[in-house]
């Protein structure tokens, strides 16, 4: 066993191809994060406007990109939309990423403002604040607050749809443990140490929105 | 009552699509035997090949992966009694599972081997009948021998890192590498693509002045990174022509031609030592 885990870990720096593929993986979920999350606001503007052929814009980019699988988006925008454009694959990793979180994150924005006491909204506005301050103010600490379990989720499932991003030739942590199990033949052991990787972004994750609500906590507590 | 009836209905035929009323279904005896999935040919019309064209097949049922690792996974679980890999493929496996050996147990029983080739875009007929010419020189001259022996047969740990072509001004040939079939692709253990099938192309490249840059991609998608025009070369696996098991290039797909081979490499079964 630690022969194995030698070979898997140690032999020829294998640790820093692991850290490298990684890093991979973190800037393609940490870029996607950001754009998703930004387009999936603006998709889920649209989605609520009174304008119908905005919202039914919004309405079939969420159902299109909700309903299917990454993969195949990530492969048919990758070598049918953008084959030969020059774009790089991490590009192309990026952007499929990005609109499907959006599609997500569009919904869950969506879901947390239903959700929201619309009697608030109405009751700032009458005691003379403005659209964007009861928005700012009232509305959104609640959207936020509603939305983050949900906004939680998706961003582990986002890090672990990323490990599909070897089928487009990026290398990133899924396909360094592939090349690993492949080169030293312990594919069990390897695929495990890979889980555990995973898992512990996945807690780190939990771990930073932990951090932010018991700030929120105490931030209330001293007012 | 028409409703019930329609409801009945439904009922029989989900559960016959998914039952199946197809003969390819193991039955206890059989042996259960993973193979290399072909890309192109679903695992079901290679089945019904190999048994429509030799009787004695009917005892085995066969069961399809991408690569041999997740095979030598399945094998542990004992999930198939054992797998059917390439013979070089083997070898590195046994020297590093000694918990497993060739096994005969359930041998096939004619002799099977593949002949191990480039792969390029049809409508690239001037890089393959260059890379055809490479191949012949490198026969000719010893140089696919002395390979064979370096990266295959005397190979004793993890192969060298092979020193792709860097010419200033010339023209670059991608070249996709899956890492999945040691020794003959790999990855090694610092990132850097090497194996035999490497060595291979980076000799190509040098006859043909031409740089190699080498792609990582997994070998499900190889033949969509070669077809989109993301790489230009693949290795690809052709059933020798002498062999009446299989038509020729009856696992290539559409838009693809094939080089001359520049290995052939047999069959062998592998197993869990009793």
């Amino acid at each position: 066993m630690s022969d194995a885990l030698y070979n898997i870990l140690i032999k020829g720096g294998s640790w820093q191809t692991i850290l490298s593929g990684l890093g991979v993986t973190v800037q393609i979920s940490a870029l996607s994060l950001l754009f998703g999350t930004i387009l999936g606001a603006a998709v889920c503007f649209l989605r609520l406007s009174d304008n119908k052929i905005a919202s039914t814009v919004a309405r079939i980019y969420i159902s299109i990109v909700r309903g299917s699988p990454v993969l195949m988006l990530l492969m048919l925008l990758f070598y049918g939309v953008f084959a030969g454009s020059g774009l790089k694959p991490l590009t192309v990793a990026v952007v499929t990423f990005s609109l499907h979180t959006a599609a997500h994150v569009a919904e869950l924005i969506r879901a947390s403002v239903l959700a929201l006491d619309a009697g608030q909204v109405e009751a700032a506005r009458t005691l003379g604040f403005s659209k964007l301050q009861a928005f700012r103010l009232v509305a959104l600490p609640q959207i936020v607050r509603i939305a983050k379990p949900v906004y939680q989720s998706t961003v582990v499932n986002l890090i672990q749809w990323t490990s599909v991003v070897g089928y487009v030739t990026i290398t990133d942590l899924t396909r360094v443990i592939n090349n690993t199990a492949s080169r030293t033949m312990e594919p069990m052991l390897t695929i495990t140490i890979g889980m555990l990787i995973y898992l512990s972004i996945s807690y780190m994750v939990y771990g930073l929105f932990a951090l932010t609500e018991r700030r929120e906590v105490t931030v209330d507590e001293h007012h | 009552m028409k409703r019930f009836l329609s409801i009945i209905a439904m009922c029989l035929t989900v559960g016959a699509l998914l039952v199946g009323c197809n003969e390819d279904r193991p039955s206890p005896e059989d042996a259960k035997i993973g193979i290399l999935a072909g890309l192109n040919v679903g695992e079901q019309d290679a089945y019904k090949l190999v048994r429509k064209n030799n009787k004695k097949l009917t005892d085995y049922y066969f069961v399809p992966f991408d690569d041999a690792k997740t095979m030598l996974l399945s094998l542990t679980s004992g999930e198939i009694d054992e797998i059917s890999v390439y013979k070089s493929v083997a070898d590195y496996m046994l020297a590093r599972r000694p918990a497993f050996e060739v096994s005969t147990a359930h041998n096939f029983p004619f002799n099977l081997s593949d002949n191990f080739c480039c792969a390029v875009k049809l409508e690239d007929k001037e890089l393959l009948a260059s890379i055809n010419r490479a191949l012949k020189s490198m026969k000719d001259d010893g140089t696919l021998e002395r390979l064979t022996k370096q990266y295959i047969t005397e190979l004793k740990d993890e192969p060298e890192a092979v020193a792709m072509p860097s010419i200033e001004g010339a023209p670059t040939i991608k070249v996709a590498v899956t890492g999945d079939m040691p020794p003959l692709d790999l990855i090694r253990a610092d990132g850097t693509p090497a194996g035999f099938n490497t060595a291979v192309l980076s000799e190509i490249g040098r006859r043909l002045n031409r740089n190699v840059e080498l792609v990582s991609v997994n070998s499900a998608a190889r033949a969509s990174a070669l077809t989109s025009g993301n790489v230009d070369v693949i290795f690809w696996v052709r059933v020798p022509s002498a062999d009446d098991l299989f038509p020729l290039n009856f696992d290539c797909p559409e838009g693809v031609d094939i080089s001359e081979p520049y290995f052939r490499d047999s069959t062998v079964h592998v197993g869990i030592k009793k």
